[in-house]
């Protein structure tokens, strides 16, 4: 018998190597740090999290000059191409801005322990995990690692009951969803006789498609990443999540998870099961209609401004199922554009609603905002910057980000998912207004004293930079829809 | 040396530094900028400036002709009028939005592309919608919104209509449109007459600007229909439906109006009427017409800017905002008074004011292309607008029954800033040369011969003559009311009166016409439109929309999601848990529904595909 050696490239997963070797160290450094010092660790992550950064840009070449790419290695496990990159630094980004929003949170807490640090970094490895694998049991190594991490990080402000909740009910859902994934790998090797993701495409090209395992387990892989995304009808855990779960957390997951997620989604779907694509697009149109507009509509009676970011987070994967649908280059690269987007737009408004939210996160509600364009308006002019961005109004990157993704689905030819897509927009609008509306029209209720907010150096910095991003990739698009596009997934 | 330089530019980055301003410092600042602006218009050559490749398109900021410089001209001069007229104002939001307006409207102007249209068109929007909520109050919130859900309305209708045409054609360049009637070409269309506030698409208008602020609703007047004309001149020249549509406006706005007692929707009203002459112009294509469009909407944006602000002076002196309270201020107020009357007799196209230089065009046109009926129904809304804007209204605001309100002229800023508009109304009047010459096409017309003034003094004498005689009838009333006894009562009038006057009617009886048409039934008829027809419906269409969509959505999530799925999966985990004995669990009996609902979910996809 002969022992496959697998071929080893390490320099492939540096990345990910530098990340987990900063998750161990902040592990390890907080035994030796005093409380004032704990700080520190969220820098030192930041530390990795920019190295890493460089990494990954430099790996392999620049963007567009992609002839080394893709590096296939560890058996065709693992892959680096510019997909994967291009995910790789939306993750990165997103992390290293919730870092930044995280350092005075965790202090006002009560709660600033070098294991949150950590956690959020093993996260970003996972995340970057399902960017890379090119394998179904690699992506589901990500997938585990990512939601492990994350479980804890939703339940980590322990004396507050609605995080404890909101932790229980995430592992018990994101268990049972990780059944269906793992239920439909298994159905789907045991089709094609293989969990790569090539293979699989090779295989389903060659034989028999349309033999109902692999359409079940085809089905079943939809509902897990539908759930990972939070997709109508698998999105009910995102609302009661994002409300329990600690502000940065929440910034956290509405942005990198969900950017991962689809990273894998699409992998998946497009590397593996194209020539199923007939057969998925129905699937996946109903349920970007119904999760746009029932992420919308619901949105719309929300007063507690977390739980409606979160409604426009479920809202705002519809709208990138839109392209899902469109499968082709420009579908793809407008998703990896819209991402980009949303990571700073997102993190962005929650770094405010942090902000606002003050100490025990007492101040989440639409009349807490209001005023605050007199007292500060420059928090308050970001916030409008960043809701407008995320309703798709120009010159914002939500903007540029809606119009790319929209016109990729109409050229497919998905006029009517379109028009459905863009009455969502204006009903959105509608919301996001409402929070602008407080914040400089209205005079401040009697019992709303502002008390005066807090800002970190870690935090103002985090919102410079997502203001700057949501203003460059909205008014100079041209660079990153170029990169976007070089991000193709290669076959 | 540079080229050509935005205009837009100094309003839009001048916009940002206003916060860092204040009182004489910022007064100085905000001429300043608008008078650079206007020097640079008045300084531009015409070609195409500022070309840039943007994801693989070509976008150009600058596509300078005699069409965007007519406007660029009065734009900028509107904003020079409107800066000073708003000096004395002190809340800074404001000043920066109009900023951003004026310069947005003017990057549109310039626009050689969809996209950077469209991107201006939105930002034009947003802006203006702040002058009505700047004002604060709950009813001026409410009218914002409606305002701005209207316009993102016919934003997504143009941005529907620029994707569609761009996978048509492969080309984003603005400019003449092919009319096949095609997807593309009437969401387009109906993105710029949302903004043209064209009716059905019009309560936007007369809801907001009556509530925005008095330096707000100023600018309101100005830009945002004029830019809707200016790129329906550019687009659609020679569309049919338009000339329709002009026409009905131009009386539909008059009608309405007639029957207002606050006097700013009046004037909105008005402004409908207005813009139906230009729309009009636009349908017909011709170059007189266009020409006349063109001449209208520069005239227009001076005098109805002069109107709004004669009345926003009187509110900001009185505080008071409706007719039929108002009444003898002219001892008071002689200056505004004087200022205001000059932009009466301009928007009613008097000989020598300015609007008679240009309106008479269009109605010139209207003839030239043998349209009899236009050309009369656009006289008709002419007499009509003399009526409530130059006598009805003054009559009542300054002199009328004195009502007791005892007050002085506005700050002197106030009135500088209408002077100058009144002194262009009236130069404009006299002197029509220059404005000919930046119309876009050569003009051969002569607006002072005998025919044209004979005429229109004619019809506007009758006109006052009417008025006078039914000044009672015409008294403003705080709520005109209306009952199911207007059927028989004034039915069983206008029968009567037919049966009187046949022959008098058909012989010309002029006086008696007028009489009936522009006091008694227009009143009666148009009294009845606006309660049931504006008001209601489409205001209400507006405010129902919006209020389905919330009660829809709270039915959704109260009943849907906690009542009916809660309930149901908690009856299904009560039985279960009863008779598993598993009490314990039923503390998160919430994540048990989710749960369901995901299998329920998988369990429809997979059976989607099983059993199709």
């Amino acid at each position: 018998m002969e022992i496959l050696i697998p071929t080893i490239n390490l320099e492939s997963i540096y990345p990910e190597i530098l990340i987990t070797v900063f998750a161990i160290l902040v592990l390890l450094l907080q035994v030796f740090t005093s409380l004032p010092g704990r700080k520190q660790l969220g820098y030192i992550s930041l530390t990795g999290i920019v190295l890493a950064s460089i990494i990954v840009l430099t790996q392999g070449g620049a963007f567009g000059e992609n002839t080394a790419l893709p590096i296939y290695s560890f058996s065709n496990l693992w892959v680096v191409d510019n997909f994967s990159r291009f995910f790789k630094l939306i993750i990165l980004i997103g992390t290293g801005l919730t870092v930044l929003i995280s350092i005075k949170y965790l202090k006002d807490e009560g709660i600033d322990h070098g294991e949150y640090y950590s956690l959020i970094l093993f996260t970003t490895i996972g995340m970057m995990i399902m960017a890379g694998g090119s394998d179904l049991i690699t992506i589901f190594l990500g997938i585990e690692l990512m939601s492990i991490s994350l479980y804890v990080l939703t339940g980590y402000t322990r004396k507050r009951l609605l995080s404890n909740e909101s932790s229980l009910k995430y592992f018990l859902l994101g268990s049972f969803a990780t059944c269906f994934l793992l239920y439909g790998i298994s159905l789907l090797y045991g089709a094609t006789g293989t969990t790569n993701l090539k293979g699989i495409s090779g295989f389903i090209s060659d034989a028999n498609f349309g033999s109902p395992v692999l359409i079940i387990g085809m089905v079943l892989l939809l509902i897990g990443f539908g759930f990972k995304v939070a997709s109508v009808p698998f999105h009910m855990w995102t609302p009661d999540v994002y409300e329990g779960a600690p502000a940065p957390i929440t910034a956290f997951m509405s942005a990198s998870p969900k950017a991962a997620a689809f990273a894998a989604f699409l992998r998946v779907f497009i590397e593996a099961l194209p020539s199923l694509q007939g057969v998925w697009v129905d699937i996946i149109w109903v349920l970007a209609a119904m999760t746009m507009t029932a992420g919308n509509v619901i949105a719309l009676v929300q007063d507690n401004v977390k739980r409606m970011l979160a409604y426009s987070s479920i809202a705002h994967a519809g709208y990138i199922l839109v392209a899902f649908i469109s499968t082709d280059k420009s579908g793809i690269a407008s998703i990896l554009y819209y991402m980009l987007a949303y990571t700073f737009m997102n993190i962005g408004a929650f770094a405010i609603v942090i902000i606002i939210g003050g100490k025990g996160e007492e101040k989440v509600h639409v009349k807490d905002y209001t005023g605050l364009g007199y007292r500060y308006p420059l928090t308050a002019a970001a916030m409008t910057l960043f809701l407008l961005s995320l309703t798709g109004i120009p010159p914002t990157a939500g903007f540029m980000g809606k119009l790319y993704l929209f016109s990729a689905a109409i050229k497919s030819g998905y006029v009517g998912l379109v028009t459905i897509a863009v009455l969502n927009s204006v009903i959105s609008l509608y919301y996001y207004l409402k929070i602008i509306v407080a914040m400089y029209l209205k005079e401040p209720e009697l019992d709303v004293a502002h008390d005066s907010l807090v800002f970190s150096p870690a935090m103002v910095i985090a919102l410079i930079i997502a203001v700057c991003g949501v203003l460059l990739v909205g008014i100079f698009p041209s660079p990153y829809i170029a990169m976007a596009q070089q991000s193709y997934i290669s076959f | 040396m540079i080229e050509w330089f935005h205009p837009s530019l100094f309003f839009i980055f001048g916009a940002f530094l206003i916060p860092f301003l204040k009182d004489k410092v910022l007064k100085t600042y905000l001429i300043v900028i608008t008078v650079l602006a206007l020097i640079d218009v008045l300084l531009m050559s015409e070609g195409i400036y500022w070309k840039y490749s943007f994801i693989g398109n070509e976008i150009i900021f600058g596509n300078v002709d005699k069409l965007s410089l007519a406007f660029a001209y009065v734009f900028t001069i509107m904003a020079c009028i409107g800066v000073i007229y708003a000096l004395h104002v002190n809340d800074r939001g404001q000043h920066i939005a109009a900023f951003l307006y004026v310069g947005s409207s003017l990057g549109v102007i310039f626009a050689g592309d969809y996209f950077t249209l469209f991107v201006f068109w939105e930002i034009m929007a947003f802006a203006s919608a702040y002058l009505v909520f700047a004002k604060r109050e709950r009813v001026a919130i409410e009218a914002g919104f409606r305002y701005l859900l209207f316009h993102i309305f016919g934003g997504v209708c143009l941005l529907g209509g620029i994707i569609l045409h761009y996978i048509g054609t492969g080309s984003l360049l603005f400019g003449l449109i092919e009319k096949d009637g095609s997807l593309a070409f009437y969401l387009i269309l109906i993105g710029f007459i949302v903004n043209a506030a064209v009716p059905p698409l019009h309560a936007w208008l007369t809801d907001a600007y009556p509530e925005g602020t008095i330096t707000g609703s100023v600018f309101m007047s100005a830009y945002t229909t004029k830019t809707a004309v200016y790129v329906l001149v550019r687009a659609f020249p020679g569309t049919e439906a338009l000339v329709w549509l002009g026409t009905i406006m131009t009386l539909y706005g008059v009608m309405y109006a007639t029957l207002q007692s606050d006097f700013r929707r009046l004037l909105a009203y008005h402004i409908v009427s207005q813009v139906g002459y230009m729309v009009t112009g636009v349908g017909l294509g011709t170059e007189l017409a266009l020409n006349g469009s063109v001449s209208h909407a520069f005239t227009h944006i001076l005098y109805k800017g002069l109107l709004f602000m004669g009345a926003g002076s009187v509110i900001y002196m009185t505080g008071n905002r409706r007719l039929d309270q108002l009444g003898g201020i002219y001892k008071t107020m002689p200056i505004t008074m004087i200022l205001y009357m000059i932009a009466g007799f301009s928007i009613s196209a008097f000989p020598l004011f300015s609007g008679f230089v240009s309106k008479s065009m269009i109605v010139a046109a209207a003839s030239h292309d043998h349209r009899a009926i236009v050309a009369l129904l656009l006289i008709m809304a002419s007499s009509g607008t003399f009526l409530s804007t130059t006598l009805k209204l003054p009559y009542f605001m300054f002199f009328g029954k004195d009502s007791g309100i005892r007050t002085q002229e506005p700050p002197l800023n106030m009135l500088i800033g209408m002077g100058i508009a009144a002194f262009l109304c009236i130069a404009i009047g006299i002197f029509p040369g220059p404005l000919y010459a930046v119309l876009p096409h050569p003009v051969h017309f002569e607006p002072y011969t005998g025919d044209h003034v004979t005429g229109s003094l004619g019809i506007l004498m009758f006109t006052a003559l009417g008025f006078f005689m039914l000044i009672k009838r015409l008294e403003p009333h705080p709520t005109i009311s209306i009952d199911t006894d207007w059927f028989y009562r004034k039915g069983s009038n206008i029968f009567m009166w037919v049966a009187n006057n046949p022959i008098a009617a058909y012989e010309g009886y002029i006086g008696e016409i007028y009489n009936v048409w522009f006091t008694y039934l227009t009143l009666k008829f148009s009294d009845f439109l606006w309660r049931v027809f504006d008001s209601r419906i489409i205001d209400g269409a507006v405010n129902g929309v919006a209020r389905i969509y919330l009660i829809i959505t709270s039915f959704v999530w109260r009943i849907f999601d906690v009542r009916i799925i809660d309930g149901l999966v908690n009856d299904i985990a009560d039985f279960w848990m009863d008779f598993g004995g598993v009490a314990r669990f039923s503390q998160t009996g919430m994540v048990r529904n989710y749960a369901f609902f995901m299998l329920l979910g998988g369990g429809i996809l997979i059976s989607y595909y099983l059993f199709r």
